[in-house]
């Protein structure tokens, strides 16, 4: 089982939030947690819109934690947010990964979330490409003629190829998102919230993220069904990882112990993430050394 | 007058290929290293789709960067805002200037490659009006609690950033080559203005500045001017014209043929290839880019002493992407150059 | 082909010619200074190459900073699955996520002969070796019962795998005494999340469609021409395609023997005499599944060097790999710029020339 620790900074309260993130992520490495979580905000005073950015900064103050930005599509441009995903695993070494709040909770239609989990896979993975669907296109002027997803330029044949620093002032029509991430192709989460988003994750590899508002029951009906879908789709459970964010307070440790060993055995968890709330908080050194150990092996 | 050393693209060029992760690396100990050598910031730049893998992302990679200095400045020289949300843009901004408690400072551009823009999804043209309105936008969003926007390509009502930066107001800047677009639209609003100079390098760009301000009613007081200049400063002549040919030239070449730095089509609208045969020439021996040794460079940059500047942007990796040549370039600039410029600066930290 | 990697197929035959081990890490570390991204090792039990990719894996993690490092061919088959999962786990902390892990069903049945293992069953110990591995790297404590291989050693019941039940009250490992387990789980584990790239190489048809329907990786050989890739690249895709998976999941990675000059025709020369050891060492030791590979057929090595090696000038290798890339799309390019008995200079220049020569011009 691997622990981590996600922070809202939406309600956070403070605009010490951010520091304070920073602070409590560097004391969870140390004590050997495995990741860090931050979500997207936009409404409280220590509001972080863009998680990225403060993984960034974490990532030069430790060397081991899995940095993971919880992002909402309503406004992050999918090219941007690929761009940016690299940078930081490219300063973290390959430690970077995005997870995707689920359609429901920003207003979108699940495709829009879909289509930009599919466009940024690609672009880490692909060379020059365009995409096409009803909520991403790359590049702009991508015609309708192109086919719906992502396609690649043809074979240039006896054309000859010319490197792209001779090229000249070209406006391509297929392009390549640079820098590529460190690790080839970091993880993608996204909350499983509505049936097309789990139907649609479970065939395509994408690994569920239960948020911690989802009630405990509710998750592991949600996961058993995710499951189902992705063994008819083919899937095995080590292509993915199922994460599953609690807030958890003062549960005595044998019983915060059954909990969730019961629900690795239910639903396969195997990244459960600690919800950071602020005061009430379980404490981060009791719990590496009186649950974490409890949790392995 | 602040200086400021870079702008960094974080580049793994052809002719020096290095792992992108070593380069981050090293951007971190470059910062540092700047700080102790009495530099006032530190610059990065941006560009997207381009095979080296040039930075598409300064704002998360200055963060990265706060964590590990004090006081010099992080500075955007440029971030291309009209291929960004500017909203977005301010939120990272603010959270960067919390993070590094106010040493950012934004410089803007436009950009000027089509793919760029195409690939984030903003139609070509009017980068120039885009660029100023997108700039009033982060500029609003980053001073006032809640403000509304109506332009021609934002629309904004009632919004307000919750996280707010800790500079008030913010350090802004246009960066925008020597375009006369550029210095009368900055000039009109009263904004702080970052040039290459003219096209020679001289101080002309800052008399239009100066000028479009004083026709506009703008207090030329709150007026701030910037100036980029490609350095590259080395013990002797012969080791600077060594580096050109291994390492400058080829990147510019790139920079002019493929990147769209220059524009240049033969008379029959085909793609030149191949640079004119006295371009190198022309360029290396250019006021804008002082090549040679400490006193050589002294020499080329004193004009700058008289153009009342606010910053002085001082690319000295460009030239010379391979680290450990780099900052020992960086060394060179501080202990060899730096002392005549802060001597002769009119703007404070003189002697 | 965005992604530029070596092959280091060390041995014997290496040692013979005063190439050691550490001959080859130290190229390996130039080509990490220049931005190369990938090194693999290949496996072999005779005189071209090594035995145990394992520690030089570890070693090479050690003495970079940012390349790739894993095996091509780690036969999984010829030992025990939990041991190679062990061994790159280990690789894969001490890289701190650089590990990728390459394997093959098998390449010699004198190996199979030695180590005892049937060579007849080697496709399918192949299967469930592979697959116990990546249930060892991203599960917890897990039983596997398959027709060959059994986690733990006994276990028992339904064929395939299973997680632990769990049955309350919970008791510290370190509480519970001498039980025999059912179930265990692989400490410790891997930092690359869900679990290192594996990358399937192998000659059958059955191989890499099975490769590609569970979402594995495909790492073509660097003994088939570039029509045999395309052959090849195409029976992996349509499996893929049956499925629903995605290219953008998969890695698709092409081995090649490489060797590179400025003066192509010069690299040409340089490079023959290897190249003919190489062919003749590999039509020796051709095994039933590659019978109908051209390399095995009568061909001469210069048409070869034409349509299989990469050899010539970097200017002259662009235009194959674009084609390639454009026509199959292939996502890493590996290189075996070593042979036995090239010269030092002559890899390190050739490492050199690949990072700033092709390397660049793959990517855009």
């Amino acid at each position: 089982m691997r622990v981590g620790l996600s922070w809202d900074l939406d309600t956070a309260g403070t605009s010490a939030a951010q520091t304070h993130v920073l602070g409590e992520a560097a004391t969870a490495a140390r004590f050997g947690y495995d990741s860090a979580w931050v979500r997207e905000g936009r409404d409280g005073r220590g509001a972080c819109s863009h998680p990225a950015l403060l993984l960034t900064a974490l990532s030069r103050k430790d060397a081991t934690l899995q940095l993971r930005a919880i992002r909402e599509v309503v406004r992050a441009n999918p090219v941007r947010l690929a761009e940016e995903i690299a940078v930081l695993d490219v300063f973290s070494r390959g430690r970077a990964g995005l997870a995707f709040a689920a359609a429901g909770r920003q207003g979108r239609p699940p495709l829009q979330v879909h289509e930009t989990v599919d466009f940024v896979r690609t672009a880490w993975a692909a060379d020059e490409f365009r995409y096409r669907g009803d909520h991403v296109r790359f590049p702009t002027h991508t015609g309708d003629d192109a086919p719906a997803g992502a396609s690649f330029p043809p074979a240039r044949g006896s054309d000859g190829y010319v490197p792209q620093w001779e090229l000249g002032p070209a406006t391509p029509d297929f392009l390549t998102v640079t820098p590529k991430p460190h690790c080839p192709r970091p993880p993608v989460y996204v909350e499983i919230d509505d049936d097309a988003t789990l139907d649609w994750a479970a065939a395509a590899g994408v690994s569920p993220f239960v948020a911690a508002d989802v009630p405990a029951d509710t998750a592991v009906e949600r996961l058993g069904r995710y499951r189902k879908a992705a063994d008819t789709a083919g899937r095995s459970r080590a292509e993915v990882e199922v994460v599953v964010e609690r807030v958890i307070r003062d549960e005595s440790p044998p019983a915060l112990v059954s909990f969730v060993r019961d629900m690795h055995a239910e639903t396969g968890l195997g990244h459960l993430v600690l919800r950071r709330c602020g005061a009430g908080d379980v404490d981060l050194f009791r719990f590496a050394v009186d649950v974490y150990p409890l949790l392995q092996g | 007058m602040d200086i400021v050393v870079g702008p960094y693209g974080m580049q793994s060029p052809h002719p020096y290929r290095r792992p992108h992760v070593d380069m981050y690396d090293d951007l971190v100990e470059h910062a540092q290293r700047a700080e102790e050598l009495g530099f006032d910031g530190i610059a990065l730049t941006e560009h997207s789709f381009w095979y080296d893998g040039y930075c598409p992302a300064l704002l998360p990679a200055l963060a990265a960067v706060a964590q590990h200095t004090e006081t010099i400045k992080l500075m955007t020289g440029a971030l291309l805002l009209p291929q960004h949300d500017p909203l977005k843009v301010a939120e990272e901004a603010a959270v960067v200037d919390r993070l590094s408690n106010g040493r950012l400072v934004l410089g803007l551009g436009a950009g000027y490659r089509p793919e760029e823009f195409l690939g984030h999804g903003v139609p070509e043209g009017r980068w120039g009006a885009r660029l100023f309105e997108a700039f009033e936008v982060v500029r609003l969003a980053l001073t006032e609690e809640t403000f509304s926007f109506h332009g021609d390509f934002y629309d904004y009502d009632d919004v307000s950033l919750a996280t707010r930066p800790v500079q008030t107001p913010p350090d802004m800047w246009i960066c925008a080559g020597f375009a006369d677009w550029a210095a009368k639209g900055s000039g009109r609003r009263g904004w702080a203005y970052c040039s290459t100079g003219d096209l020679m390098g001289g101080s002309t760009v800052f008399d239009t500045y100066t000028e479009a301000a004083g026709r506009a009613g703008v207090d030329t007081g709150v007026l701030r001017r910037g100036l980029f200049r490609d350095v590259l400063v080395m013990p002797s002549e012969l080791e600077a014209e060594a580096i050109v040919d291994e390492d400058y030239w080829p990147a510019l070449n790139d920079q002019f043929l493929g990147f769209g730095f220059l524009r240049m089509s033969n008379a029959d609208g085909t793609q030149v290839t191949e640079l004119p045969e006295n371009m190198k020439e022309w360029y290396m021996k250019h006021p804008r880019n002082p090549v040679g040794t400490p006193a050589k460079v002294r020499e080329m940059l004193r004009p700058v002493l008289d153009m009342d500047l606010d910053l002085l942007l001082v690319r000295t990796v460009w030239a010379n992407f391979r680290h450990d040549r780099s900052l020992a370039t960086m060394e060179t600039f501080a202990k060899e150059v730096m002392p005549m410029l802060r001597e002769g600066d009119a703007n404070g930290r003189g002697a | 082909m965005m992604r530029t990697g070596l092959l280091y197929s060390i041995g014997p035959d290496d040692f013979a010619h005063g190439f050691s081990y550490d001959d080859a890490l130290a190229q390996i570390e130039l080509a990490d200074s220049l931005g190369i991204e990938t090194v693999l090792f290949g496996e072999h039990h005779g005189g071209r190459g090594c035995p145990a990719v394992g520690p030089l894996v570890t070693a090479a993690s050690s003495r970079t900073s940012a390349i790739r490092v894993g095996a091509a061919n780690c036969q999984v088959g010829l030992g025990h699955p939990v041991s190679v999962a062990e061994d790159y786990v280990v690789a894969d902390i001490v890289s701190r996520g650089r590990v990728v892990l390459g394997v093959s069903p098998g390449e010699q049945p004198e190996d199979f002969a030695a180590a005892g293992v049937a060579w007849a069953d080697r496709e399918a110990i192949f299967r469930e070796s592979v697959e116990l591995i990546r249930l060892l790297w991203t599960q917890g404590p897990v039983r596997y019962v398959g027709e060959h291989v059994r986690f733990p050693l006994g276990a028992e019941g339904e064929p395939g795998w299973q997680r632990e039940p769990f049955e309350p009250p919970y008791v510290d490992q370190w509480r519970r005494g001498q039980v025999i387990p059912r179930h265990l789980s692989l400490t410790p584990r891997p930092v690359q999340l869900p679990h290192p790239p594996i990358w399937v190489t192998g000659w059958r048809r059955e191989t890499i469609e099975w490769a590609a329907s569970k979402g594995f990786g495909l790492l073509v050989s660097p003994l088939e021409t570039d029509d045999e890739v395309r052959t090849k690249v195409a029976w992996f895709d349509a499996a893929l395609t049956a499925v629903g998976r995605d290219r953008s999941e998969v890695d698709i990675a092409l081995a090649r023997d490489t060797f590179l000059m400025a003066d192509g025709e010069a690299a040409r020369d340089r490079a023959a005499p290897q190249l003919r050891d190489l062919v003749t060492a590999v039509r020796a030791e051709m095994i039933e599944d590659q019978a109908d590979l051209e390399i095995m057929q009568d061909t001469a090595v210069d048409e070869l060097a034409a349509n299989c090696f990469l050899v010539g000038s970097p200017d002259e290798m662009v235009e194959r790999l674009q084609t390639l890339r454009a026509d199959c799309g292939i996502g890493h390019l590996v290189c075996r710029v070593h042979l036995p008995g090239r010269a030092w200079f002559d890899t390190t220049e050739c490492i050199r020339l690949l990072a700033s020569r092709l390397a660049t011009r793959l990517i855009a």
